[in-house]
């Protein structure tokens, strides 16, 4: 995507406080926005945050993009309150299902201008360049392990190369290997 | 998204961990992590911040407190199983 932008980090459903981002940073579509997943759980308006984003993205595709995050999937939700405010607003788990479904499309990774590289978690032991990105079939639940798994749930760490994350998913990654990252591309 | 091959990578900006600031660079300024939920749970107490990156790629940190519109005042006091 294109500079400039203002790229944004988790919301987890404070949508008062994406208000509040919005007044200040600048409003769609004056406004380029990169939002680096974790919309829902948390906080107490996930519906509406991750509904507000929705209808931007619809109606400015060109103005924001929108990537996924490790809560945009059906097991973390249920365990993080998105599913619970979607049953206690909507007695129902309609809104949940769709949504969630609807997550398994959210692009992985987004870069701008092919200079800064933008994903939720970091970098993966599978992943290599950028065309290994491209090759994952994401349209999935986030899965348990692997490059798809690593993109949403690792953190950088000041240990060399990649280690267990105390998550219990992702990995942790050091200099070394983002360093490699950055040669090959 | 446009995609540019020949450039390298000059930054990975990641999000997923809770900064107190809003925002941290690690691994010499190469990776920046970006939060923006500020006072996470409505009870961390963290600024929230964006990065805003202009035509020239310059990028600047700007740093947000939480809304002062608290429409959660009754909801806050049950805080729910998952945040402990």
């Amino acid at each position: 995507m294109r500079a400039p932008v203002n790229i944004c980090g988790d919301v987890h459903g404070q949508f008062y406080d994406l208000m509040e981002l919005f007044k200040i940073a600048g409003n769609i579509p004056y406004t380029n926005y990169l939002f680096l997943g974790d919309y829902v759980d948390r906080g107490y308006y996930s519906v509406e945050t991750v509904c507000l984003l929705l209808c931007l993205k619809i109606r400015f595709k060109e103005r924001l993009v929108i990537i996924r995050g490790n809560h945009e999937s059906r097991s973390i939700t249920q365990n993080y309150g998105f599913y619970d405010e979607c049953m206690r607003k909507y007695e129902n788990n309609n809104v949940w299902k769709m949504l969630t479904e609807l997550f398994d499309f959210l692009p992985l990774t987004a870069v701008v201008e092919g200079q800064i590289f933008g994903t939720h978690g970091g970098l993966s032991p599978n992943i290599k360049t950028l065309d290994d990105i491209r090759k994952l079939d994401r349209f999935q639940e986030v899965p348990s392990e692997g490059a798809i798994c690593d993109l949403l749930w690792s953190d950088p760490d000041e240990r060399f190369g990649f280690q267990i994350s105390p998550r219990g998913a992702g990995w942790t990654f050091g200099q070394v290997k983002f360093c490699q990252f950055r040669i090959i591309q | 998204m446009k995609f540019n091959h020949s450039n390298g990578l000059k930054k990975i900006t990641r999000a997923h961990q809770l900064m107190n600031e809003g925002f941290q660079h690690t691994h010499d300024n190469h990776v920046t992590t970006i939060f923006s939920a500020p006072n996470y749970c409505y009870r961390c107490g963290n600024l929230a911040a964006i990065i805003e990156v202009d035509e020239n790629m310059k990028c600047t940190h700007m740093q947000f407190d939480p809304s002062p519109r608290r429409g959660e005042a009754n909801l806050a006091k049950k805080t729910p199983d998952y945040f402990l």
